[in-house]
């Protein structure tokens, strides 16, 4: 029963995520493959070509100066790619087997924060999974290719990240992540011992990005059943071959970075990579960064497919100034370095700003002025980007480095209302039982939608499940799909997944009810007064657009706006992670054994030692003791050799 | 060396004795520490096991074990003659006895048929022994058979047959002059050796074997097979004695188990051995009432002796996280936090109350997450004191998001918006140190800054909000915004620009205390800025061996016993601390001490408290939840007062002890004494229960009457609701002292003297449980009380002059100790009160203590209205007993 629902309700996301990458993801990666040839080309050449592409680029990019109007139809966009630079044909050129792209977002936030979203694509069309061995590496990164073949890993996603993500002030972000680490993998079919596979991997993640992914144990570790589907091409939907875990308690630091910027091709010498120096990525209110690897199609057809290894950075900056202080930023500010080539093996290298709440520049002006301007659907809002490319040197102008400025013209910041955000807290008090609330926020003024809600608690809160409340406007609001496997003690968390309808305008209020185990001594964490970690819970929902979206479906898009895919148009993917809990358990004192030693074994001295005799004895009058006079007397018979009285 | 001469000179007289000697065989048959070859002592017997009844065809059967040799016995009989009828006697029964060895029995395997010679010996032996023992006469022309098998031999044979068939006879249930005890004794080294083993018999020992019938001493066999000078006879004999009444203790008890203690040389069993018991026990009821009044003292001076310095402990720093690093504090703008408070002042005139949006565009402007929840709550009765009835208003806080951080952890910076010109300055330092926090990058939790209105009521709206419980029944829209589980939280208040001392209040509600961390982190950072810091008002002094000193040490410390143990929330901060968040209030102090400290220097105060806080890696937790401070810089841990009150609690016990005594050991013992007790027990169940259940239905009445009946009594009577209430409570006290009175009119009969005791002993144990649990959660509460109900529990008796010790009793009942404590608080507080203000205060106070714990659910009154007060009417009771 649980099974078919199962399936049923996983469905929707499958046909989503089959159906967007059949299309979309094919597209794109055939047309920046072009594009690496048109830069290495003569940029004039292409242009002349680029009239005879059948396909359409889902990113127009055109002079603000050529055209006023904000929505050109398409036909506008066609006449307009012909007269770009950008836009490109393949040439003679033969195609190299791997490509690496990369890409900066920066994104004025309302709250007067920066978000700055870094991106890196390599795509290699190569299979792990052949039987030979593949030893030839050229930029995709030799440590997780053996990491692919050996474990047979169909797709792999690790984010780490130090902080929450304020949905409520910086809206939906481009990748969404949870505090801590989280990893989860899709393995081949061909896996049997999955468990073991897990574990290894585990192991051998934590050694490559320095982090303790191997404290990701059985403990940790559901297998969801319907929230985590495959994102790359594949067809089994089988939850036995997925593994997810979080460590909502781990610290990333700079020792995470680095590793994680030795998998670029040109590491942190050249590009974009420059500016992810530590001091400054790690002074920021939000630092995430991820690692994604998943089979994609390399063309229309997917005949052949390629491995993605998509590496993302996410970091917003707090440039909060008291006062009526002047606001303003740019890239040195931000990343104390400057812009002064792209990666030379970067296909495609480029800068967006985000300026769509500045149409006119009314509230911010940025320098220097770009003629380039790009439109994408984000998480189904248009977007209007300008854009920098740092394959042409015009970029760079006279003093050969770029450096972003943006100054801010008001202040005024209001906070945003996403159409959905979760929050979650525990209630209660003492140290026996409480109430993990999760709330699910709908904003939509009107449209209801599902939602898939994911959570895994630790065996040492036991839940009563019998206590769940789903209950949305007052009301109770069943959920149409429930898959819950109860907790082992110290071998498997609780995992729960329901399919819940969010009424529009509404908060879902989702309740259960649990009680803190008490440990054994060794259980403990060295520090137990902290207090124990419960993973974010996941909510992904498929959210309906405000802007409808373009029924052409074949146009390239930026990067950033292509992860999730999507089959419906008007709807968008979107997963929010709620805060981790940190609950506290009952926690002994334990400098107190040493009295408890000291107590114990006084009371068994003395109650146990009296009542030992009482039940083993039996009580005797004792004959009298002679007197003192007898005594002596019996002294002296002795030394005269006489038997005493 | 005289040692030596006497082991020579022993060593020749055995030589020259003519008996064997023991070691003939190489075998030293007695040491010279004096023990045997098995450990024994020379007088010591075999561990003796026995067990009757072992078959069930024959009339009687034993089984018995002594050491290891092992012997069954069984009994047939009395019947008719078998065989031979010329053996009939006509006066007497015939014993037939047959002795024999199992095969097994010995270390070699032998054959031994039945008729050979020393069978036959030992079966006559036998007989001449039980016919001496039996009754015969009593069965005339019958016979009785004894058949005795040894299992296993282990010397002594013939004594443990005489003993298992001695058992094997009574299990039959043939009457016998006495039971008759057989043991064999050896002669060794001048000293005769008790119930011999093999290897002893073996030895060459001059044996004697002594069947006796101990209650007369008389002889039933002697049998002895080798020489022995005369002179030694008749030791041995009195030894043999001595060991067959050993053995016919041991088969009296008729215990299964048992091993004979010649000696008892153990200390262990302090309580098992009775005769020390019964030394202590009558030592406790003699000088009982000498010890209680001694233990009430030392009690009293124990309590009064923590406020000495050298006896009490520094304060330190336990948490390591706040240690060490000590760093530079710049909060800057103190200045512009009056400002900013003036502001406030301003727009909450304007706003007649909470200046709601001001508050929220001010916190916001500072970079804050801004949320506002607002209360209503209407309290059962006005509230005379702060004049409020229907409560409603908004809590307004913000939170300052700390860098990558996830929202697990936060502290709480509060400060409440009173009406009137109090506290807008602590708001002003509040949102300046919002502003200044903002722009600091070393943030690791969030920071809340709570501004809540009505104070406490406003407090608990927000707490319960922010846990979503809901315990005391009040309306609160939830909360938008949180922080993760809140590590501490300062209260702020502060009613003017400069202030000349810090005051920490740590008191919260039932009494409970922030870690003692918390009151070590504002003490250190006094110290380092250099704010006069003061606890309960009290600045501390360094003359502790000055009298002044001393006893201004001693109030200081009554003054936290006193608000401690009224259960209430001395500050906003007292209603975390049930969330198990630490929390204080800060109060800024103004008076007219030279000493000024600007607004600046507290929010480089706080600014240094909350830093410290930030680094918290854990709950406060390492230092001490449990203690009193007779100054800032000492404090008293639990293990040094606790013997206070326990020095209070033992007379208790020891009273209960005597009572259990007296109870216990009968009365002088006339003819029908045995009915007499009877009678007394009998009512006793009914004259315990029935005072117990009439004074706790008084409890209830005095805990429900005075809310449930307010409407009643404003109709008739002319009184406001408030006085309604306190009114109500005191008249149901009052008329609580009548009842018992009439409680013996449900009673059948009279109230006897078994029947107080019994009550009493029933009142001092509940009035000890009592008190135990309250002082372990609530140190203060429980001493108070223990200071007046233990007098009245050690020594109320229906026999002591009714008019006095009655106004004694009321006198340390628990109104008026409230009564004396209320007086004896603004006495600490050096604001002493007349008599009718004092009166005044006491109503009050009555009434604040039924609205806390309506409100906050503060424990104090249903502990005193429920438990402690109906415990005291059953002392009241005692005292009228009839």
């Amino acid at each position: 029963m649980a099974a078919h629902k199962c399936s049923y309700s996983a469905l929707l996301l499958i046909i989503c995520s089959l159906s967007r990458f059949f299309v979309a993801d094919s597209q794109e990666t055939t047309l920046t493959g072009d594009n690496h040839a048109a830069a290495v080309d003569n940029p004039q050449t292409a242009t002349e070509t680029a009239g005879q592409t059948a396909e359409q680029p889902a990113v127009e990019e055109r002079l603000w100066e050529a055209t006023e109007e904000a929505t050109p139809d398409d036909a506008d966009t066609d006449k307009q790619d012909t007269s770009t630079p950008e836009t490109t044909v393949p040439s003679s050129v033969p195609q190299p087997k791997d490509d690496f792209q990369e890409e900066l977002v920066i994104r004025p936030l309302h709250s007067g924060d920066i978000y700055t979203s870094f991106q890196f694509r390599t795509l290699w069309e190569t299979d792990f999974m052949r039987g030979n061995k593949v030893s030839h590496y050229r930029l995709f990164p030799k440590s997780l290719g053996q990491v692919i073949s050996k474990f047979s890993v169909r797709e792999l996603h690790i984010s780490f990240t130090q902080g929450y993500w304020r949905t409520m002030q910086w809206g939906q972000p481009f990748l969404p992540s949870p505090p801590g680490a989280e990893l989860w993998v899709w393995f081949q079919d061909s896996v049997t011992d999955v468990d073991g596979t897990w574990k290894e991997l585990t192991n051998v993640l934590s050694g490559i990005f320095c982090a303790s992914l191997n404290f990701i144990d059985s403990t940790n570790t559901v297998q969801p059943s319907a929230s985590f589907k495959p994102l790359g091409i594949g067809n089994v939907t089988d939850h036995r071959f997925l593994r997810y875990a979080t460590l909502p308690r781990e610290i990333v630091c700079t020792e995470n970075l680095t590793p994680w910027k030795k998998l670029l091709p040109c590491g942190s010498k050249a590009g974009l990579a420059v500016l992810l120096k530590s001091e400054k990525l790690f002074h920021s209110s939000f630092h995430s960064q991820a690692v994604h690897i998943r089979p994609v199609c390399q063309d229309w057809q997917c005949k052949t497919t390629s491995w993605e290894l998509r590496q993302t950075l996410n970091v917003v900056f707090d440039l909060h100034t008291p006062g009526q202080g002047k606001r303003e930023w740019s890239l040195f500010k931000m990343f104390s370095r400057t812009l002064t080539e792209a990666c030379p093996l970067a296909s495609s290298s480029k800068i967006y700003i985000d300026i769509t709440d500045n149409p006119q520049g009314e509230q911010f002006e940025v320098s220097p002025a770009t003629p380039l301007l790009s439109q994408a659907m984000v998480l189904g809002d248009r977007r209007t980007f300008s854009v920098y490319d740092l394959t042409q040197q015009i970029t760079f102008g006279t003093v050969r480095s770029l450096n972003l400025l943006i100054r801010w013209k008001s202040s005024e910041g209001d906070m945003l209302r996403p159409l959905l955000h979760g929050e979650r807290y525990v209630a209660g008090y003492g140290l026996q039982t409480g109430e993990i609330h999760t709330l699910m926020y709908n904003n939509h003024p009107y449209r209801s939608f599902p939602v898939l809600l994911l959570d895994s608690v630790p065996w040492y809160l036991r839940l009563y499940i019998h206590t769940l409340t789903v209950a949305s406007k007052g009301k109770d609001n069943k959920p149409s799909y429930i898959h819950y496997q109860p907790s082992k003690d110290r071998v498997r968390p609780h995992l729960l997944e329901m399919l819940v309808q969010l009424p529009p305008n509404s908060v879902t209020e989702v309740t259960v009810q649990f009680e803190r185990a008490l440990l054994k001594w060794t259980e403990y964490t060295p520090d137990p007064n902290h207090g124990f970690y419960v993973g974010s819970s996941v909510i992904s929902s498929l959210v309906p657009s405000i802007v409808a979206m373009d029924t052409n479906s074949t146009r390239e898009q930026p990067l950033f706006s292509s992860f999730f895919p999507c089959k419906e148009e008007s709807s968008y993917f979107v997963r929010v992670y709620t805060e981790p809990l940190l609950v506290n358990l009952p926690t002994p004192d334990f400098s107190m054994p040493y009295n408890v030693i000291c107590l114990t074994c006084t009371v068994v001295a003395v109650g146990y030692g009296s009542l030992y005799n009482l039940l083993t004895r039996s009580f005797q009058i004792e004959e009298p003791s002679p007197g003192l006079a007898k005594r002596i007397a019996n002294i002296i018979r002795k030394m005269r050799g006489v038997p005493p009285l | 060396m005289g040692n030596v001469v006497e082991r020579r000179t022993r060593g020749s007289l055995r030589c020259c004795s003519f008996e064997v000697c023991g070691n003939m065989a190489g075998l030293e048959l007695l040491s010279d520490q004096g023990y045997r070859l098995d450990g024994r002592k020379a007088t010591e017997l075999r561990k003796v096991q026995a067990r009757m009844g072992v078959f069930a065809q024959a009339d009687g059967s034993a089984y018995l074990e002594q050491g290891n040799t092992k012997a069954l016995a069984v009994v047939y009989g009395p019947h008719e003659i078998r065989g031979a009828r010329s053996r009939i006697r006509h006066d007497r029964a015939v014993i037939n006895c047959q002795y024999s060895m199992a095969t097994f029995s010995t270390a070699e395997r032998k054959r031994r048929p039945h008729g050979d010679r020393k069978s036959t010996e030992m079966s006559l032996h036998l007989k001449q022994t039980f016919e001496a023992a039996v009754m015969t006469q009593l069965y005339p022309r019958s016979q009785i058979d004894i058949y005795v098998k040894i299992l296993q031999s282990d010397g002594g044979n013939y004594s443990v047959c005489v003993n298992a068939a001695t058992l094997a006879v009574i299990d039959a249930g043939i009457p016998m002059r006495d039971y008759v005890c057989a043991c064999t004794v050896g002669f060794v080294d001048e000293t005769p050796l008790a119930d011999l083993c093999y290897a002893e018999e073996s030895g060459g020992v001059s044996s004697l074997a002594l069947a006796l019938l101990p209650r007369g001493g008389q002889i039933a066999l002697l049998q002895m097979d080798a020489r022995l000078h005369q002179d030694h006879l008749e030791s041995l004999i009195e030894a043999a004695m001595t060991a067959c009444k050993g053995v016919d203790v041991t088969l009296e008890t008729g215990s299964s188990v048992s091993k004979l203690y010649v000696t008892t040389d153990n200390n262990m069993g302090l309580l098992s051995d009775p005769n020390r018991r019964r030394a202590l026990i009558s030592l406790l009821t003699r000088l009982n009432a000498p010890i209680c009044v001694v233990c009430y003292m030392a009690g009293v001076a124990w309590f009064m002796g923590l406020a000495f310095e050298p006896f009490t402990l520094r304060t330190y720093m336990s948490e390591n996280a706040m240690g060490s690093t000590m760093v530079e504090e710049r909060f800057p703008a103190g200045e512009r936090a009056l400002a900013t408070g003036r502001e406030f002042s301003a727009h909450k005139k304007k706003a007649g109350g909470m200046p709601v949006d001001w508050l929220v565009k001010t916190m916001q402007a500072r970079g804050l997450e801004v949320f506002a929840q607002r209360f209503s709550r209407t309290l059962p009765f006005p509230d005379e004191n702060k004049e409020r009835y229907l409560v409603k208003g908004t809590n307004v806080y913000g939170i300052l998001r700390a860098p990558r951080a996830p929202r697990t952890e936060a502290l709480v910076l509060s400060a409440p918006c009173t009406p009137g010109d109090n506290n807008n300055q602590a708001v002003g330092l509040l949102l300046g140190l919002a502003q200044y926090f903002r722009n600091q990058v070393y943030w690791a939790k969030d920071i809340i800054f709570l501004v809540n209105e009505h104070d406490l009521i406003g407090m608990q709206a927000w707490l319960e909000g922010y846990h979503h419980t809901n315990t005391t029944g009040m309306d609160w829209s939830p909360l938008q915004g949180r922080g993760g589980s809140i590590q501490a939280a300062l209260s702020l208040e502060l009613s003017s620009d400069v202030i000349t001392s810090l005051d920490l209040v740590l008191e919260g509600l039932n009494g409970q205390l922030p870690n003692l961390d918390l009151a070590n982190l504002f003490y250190a950072f006094c110290q380092k800025i250099g704010v006069l810091c003061t606890i309960q008002g009290k600045l501390q002094r360094n003359d502790w061996d000055s009298v002044s000193g001393y006893s201004h040490s001693v109030q200081t410390m009554m003054l936290m016993v006193m608000k401690q143990a009224s259960g209430r929330p001395w500050g906003d901060h007292g209603l975390f601390l049930r969330y198990h968040i630490e929390a204080a209030t800060i109060k800024g102090i103004n008076s007219f001490r030279q000493y000024k400290t600007d607004t600046t220097t507290i929010g480089r105060l706080l600014e240094g408290m909350y830093r410290k806080l930030n680094n918290l890696l854990e709950r406060l937790h390492q230092s001490y939840f449990f203690y009193l401070m007779p100054s800032l810089s000492h404090f008293v841990s639990i293990g040094y007062y606790m013997p206070a009150f326990g020095l209070l609690a033992v007379i208790l016990l020891l009273r209960a002890l005597d009572l259990w005594v007296q109870l216990a050991t009968p009365p002088p013992r006339t003819e029908d004494g045995v009915a007499d007790t009877e009678q007394m027990s009998s009512p006793g169940v009914l004259s315990v229960l029935t005072p117990l259940v009439i004074s706790h239905l008084t409890g209830v009445a005095l805990y429900t009457l005075p809310i449930g009946f307010q409407e009643v009594a404003v109709e008739h009577f002319p009184v406001s609701e408030t006085e309604a209430v306190v009114l109500t409570a005191i008249a149901v006290y009052t008329a609580g002292l009548a009842l018992p009175h009439n409680t013996h009119r449900l009673l059948s009969g009279e109230g006897t003297e078994q029947g107080w005791k019994v009550l009493k002993l029933v009142a001092v144990l509940y009035l000890a449980v009592l008190l135990g649990c309250t002082a372990l959660i609530n140190f203060s509460l429980g001493f108070i009380l223990a200071l007046t109900l233990v007098p009245v529990a050690a020594f109320v008796t229906p026999h002591v002059p009714k008019v006095l010790s009655a106004f004694i009793l009321v006198i340390l009942s628990p109104a008026c100790t409230l009564l004396f404590s209320v007086f004896f608080f603004q006495e600490l507080q050096e604001m002493p009160v007349s008599f009718i203000d004092g009166w005044m205060l006491f109503l009050s106070v009555i009434s604040q203590g039924i609205l806390d714990h309506s409100l906050y659910g503060s424990l104090v009154y249903p502990l005193i209205a429920l438990l402690v007060y109906p415990c005291w009417l059953l002392f009241w009771n005692i005292l009228f007993w009839k």
